[in-house]
């Protein structure tokens, strides 16, 4: 008897705790939310925006802001990191970081004309700020101006000769072009500064195959480009291109 | 006798019932499910995962179920077509003729120990989701039982026919891609399975018409160069031709306890984004519940926060700037989100109209715009005071026609002449730079932007300042290399810098 009571009870409690309710989906993005608002990314955010109410004058502010918005940008929230380097740019009118800033959001949000006007002013103030002379070269190939994108994408490399990511966008500009040396040069260029940058090898891999005829290389890249990301999104894609080349 | 025709009429109700249930049954298929990360094809999770839940879809009491042995060559096709190769339009007429009406297609990732897998039936004549489920588990057999036992439930005839019915007349959208925007994202590989659950997710919602992403890997996973800080641009194009009216793409990055998602909306027939947003969570844990929050708030934007705008003008073609941005030429039919708005109608030779308008979430505001013709009275009659040498008369009749056209491109024209003017007939080097800044600041695409540059050059060589001359000599041959103002200054300044 008592056996069978301790038995009972064992399921009782056992029932209880199963049917004991679960976590709502809007429960658990709450508690996630909360984790990532004490990341060490938002806690620098936090602490920025905390200096901010004791900036001694405009430059400072604009200074403080412009950072922000660069962290916002870093995140991907470019609504906000627009907003903030709207701020940068008004406290000082004379910030190229400031306009650069707002010019690369602008051109995220599709704003092109907006976004043109900013990083021209960017780079009037200060010729040799070579990110702004990059957004420039992105602002010209999403309107398909490739050759001018080429020559800002060669200013902002003549300017910082380690900026991969132009090297990497020349590469592909001059790719589209049909400037195959060239193209081919240029992702060299990137090779050597970042060597473990995944999708230099997938576009290595498109130049060789389709402006330089070389289908040993392409297959070569492509399978570089699978080794230093396994888990890319097209990776099925990319397997069936390599079978292609092989064959 | 009475036991022969009771056993007759017995037998006939049966052949009846039978040939009834038959003409009632819709005829399912499952797929192999496509796995997303190494870890998860080193496993065959695909595979599995599909072996489970076709397993538990063939005991399906009121629909046919096609073994996926009797499809092969169907499943060969399609996963060609899900890698991004071959021709959808072939595949779906191979369905067709299989008489097949639903496929279950899906996808598996795994991270570490866990697993995202996602299930989503679709319609194969136009491979819109009809019903989805996804789990997140530790094996893949858990997570096919609770999507086998969502099944169950949520996907009865009722349901699919419910859910044909509404979604005819809903907004059709895709799920295109989602970037992995820094080192940590590409070397986890979450880009791949957000796009899925959350292909799922807006599979699962009532009031917007998702299509499989399966069917459009073709545009999503083309063979294109990888560009940094750009993405998604060209493929609007291959949505709308497909009918799909919105694209959803965005980019995961990943810090130490932060993922954090940006996401877009845009409209494939405009190819511009209307709805933008940005979320963080602080682990994996958080994605699924994410995504069913996107999905809702898209949904949202979609249907209760975005209108349309038509606008039409007299005469045609007239350049449209909507809340400070370009937005192409008149006739223009525009998504945007609800609310007021600023207009302005720009065409050559007419003067500029600035308008504000309201506009109402799901529906069309239709506004047509009538322009004035510019008169050239003003501006003939400056010419001629400048013909005759009269500087100052010249330079006010110029000022009242920029006054009065203010607003229209043509009166940079006017601008340019006056600047010109002041700099080398009234030797006003400090007015003729105001007035070429004001040029450039004021009419950033107008004809005259190289002159204004070159006005502002020879302005600074008056003023003896030659800091700036150079600043803008540079301007002026990195941006117009090839104008003849551009020739022009290389003459007088000996040269490029």
């Amino acid at each position: 008897m008592h056996r069978v009571i301790t038995i009972m009870m064992s399921i009782l409690i056992l029932s209880l705790v199963s049917c004991s309710k679960k976590k709502s989906v809007e429960d658990m993005l709450k508690d996630e939310t909360k984790i990532a608002e004490n990341a060490d990314i938002n806690k620098k955010l936090s602490e920025l925006k905390t200096k901010l109410s004791s900036a001694k004058d405009d430059f400072e502010r604009s200074e403080i802001h412009g950072q922000i918005s660069e962290i916002e940008f870093q995140k991907g929230d470019i609504i906000s990191s627009r907003k903030s380097a709207n701020e940068a740019v008004k406290f000082y009118p004379q910030s190229a970081f400031a306009h650069y800033a707002l010019g690369k959001s602008l051109l995220i949000e599709s704003r092109l004309s907006e976004a043109e006007t900013e990083l021209n002013t960017a780079v009037s103030i200060d010729q040799k700020h070579a990110p702004s002379w990059y957004e420039l070269g992105n602002l010209n190939y999403i309107r398909k101006n490739y050759t001018n994108a080429v020559t800002m994408y060669q200013r902002a490399v003549s300017l910082n000769k380690n900026f991969y990511e132009a090297y990497n966008n020349l590469g592909s500009t001059l790719y589209v072009l049909k400037k195959g040396k060239e193209s081919e040069q240029a992702f060299l260029k990137v090779q050597s500064i970042k060597s473990d940058f995944a999708p230099l090898y997938k576009n290595m891999g498109l130049l060789y195959e389709r402006v330089l005829n070389d289908k040993e290389k392409a297959a070569a890249s492509y399978k570089e480009y699978l080794k230093r990301r396994p888990n890319a999104p097209e990776r099925a894609a990319v397997k069936f291109w390599i079978k292609a080349l092989e064959n | 006798m009475k036991k022969l025709i009771t056993t007759i009429i017995i037998i006939c109700m049966f052949a009846g019932l039978s040939l009834l249930s038959d003409e009632e049954k819709i005829c399912f298929a499952v797929t192999p499910f496509i796995p997303l990360t190494e870890s998860a094809e080193a496993e065959n999770a695909g595979t599995n995962a599909a072996s489970i839940l076709e397993n538990s879809f063939s005991s399906g009491k009121w629909f046919e179920f096609r073994k996926s042995g009797e499809l092969q060559s169907f499943i060969d096709d399609l996963s060609l077509a899900q890698a991004g190769i071959g021709d959808e339009n072939a595949l779906l007429a191979k369905g067709k003729s299989l008489q097949i009406k639903y496929l279950t297609v899906g996808s598996v990732a795994k991270f570490g120990n866990h697993y995202e897998i996602d299930s989503r039936s679709v319609n194969i004549d136009n491979w819109g989701i009809m019903h989805s489920s996804g789990c997140s588990a530790i094996d893949v057999e858990s997570a096919c039982n609770f999507i086998n036992k969502d099944v169950e439930i949520t996907l009865t005839r009722e349901d699919l026919e419910k859910k044909e019915k509404e979604t005819a007349n809903l907004p059709i959208i895709a799920v295109s891609r989602f970037e992995e925007g820094n080192l940590k994202a590409q070397n986890a590989g979450y880009g791949g399975a957000f796009s899925e659950v959350l292909n799922s997710e807006l599979g699962a919602r009532s009031k917007i018409a998702a299509v499989e992403r399966t069917h459009l890997k073709s545009v999503i996973d083309a063979k294109e160069i990888e560009m940094c800080g750009i993405y998604g641009s060209g493929t609007d194009k291959a949505f709308s031709e497909r009918g799909i009216q919105y694209r959803v793409d965005g980019e995961i990055k990943i810090f130490p306890s932060s993922i954090c998602i940006r996401y877009k909306v845009n409209s494939t027939t405009e190819e511009r984004t209307i709805y933008m947003g940005f979320s963080e969570i602080g682990s994996l844990n958080g994605i699924r519940p994410l995504a069913r929050k996107i999905a809702q708030e898209i949904e949202d934007a979609i249907n209760n926060k975005i209108g349309t705008l038509q606008i039409q003008t007299q005469p045609s073609s007239a350049d449209i700037v909507i809340d400070g941005q370009p937005s192409g030429k008149s006739p223009l039919l525009v998504s945007l989100v609800k609310g007021e708005h600023s207009i302005r109608a720009s065409f050559q030779g007419y003067e500029s109209a600035d308008i504000s308008i309201v506009l109402e979430p799901a529906r069309v505001t239709e506004k047509i715009i009538k322009l004035e013709k510019i008169s050239t009275e003003l501006y003939d009659q400056a010419v001629n005071l400048e013909q005759r040498k009269n500087w100052e008369g010249a330079v006010a009749k110029y000022d009242e026609y920029i006054n009065r056209y203010n607003t229209s491109g043509d009166v940079n024209r006017a601008v340019y002449r006056k600047g010109h003017i002041q700099l080398l007939y009234l030797n006003d080097a400090q007015a003729a730079l105001a007035t070429f800044e004001s040029l450039v600041k004021r009419y950033p695409d107008s004809e005259t932007r190289a002159e204004a540059y070159f006005g502002m050059a020879r302005s600074y060589k008056s003023l003896k300042d030659n800091e700036n001359l150079k600043s803008i000599l540079e301007i002026l041959y990195q941006k117009y290399p090839n104008e003849l103002a551009t020739e022009e200054a290389g003459y007088v300044f000996g040269g490029r810098y």
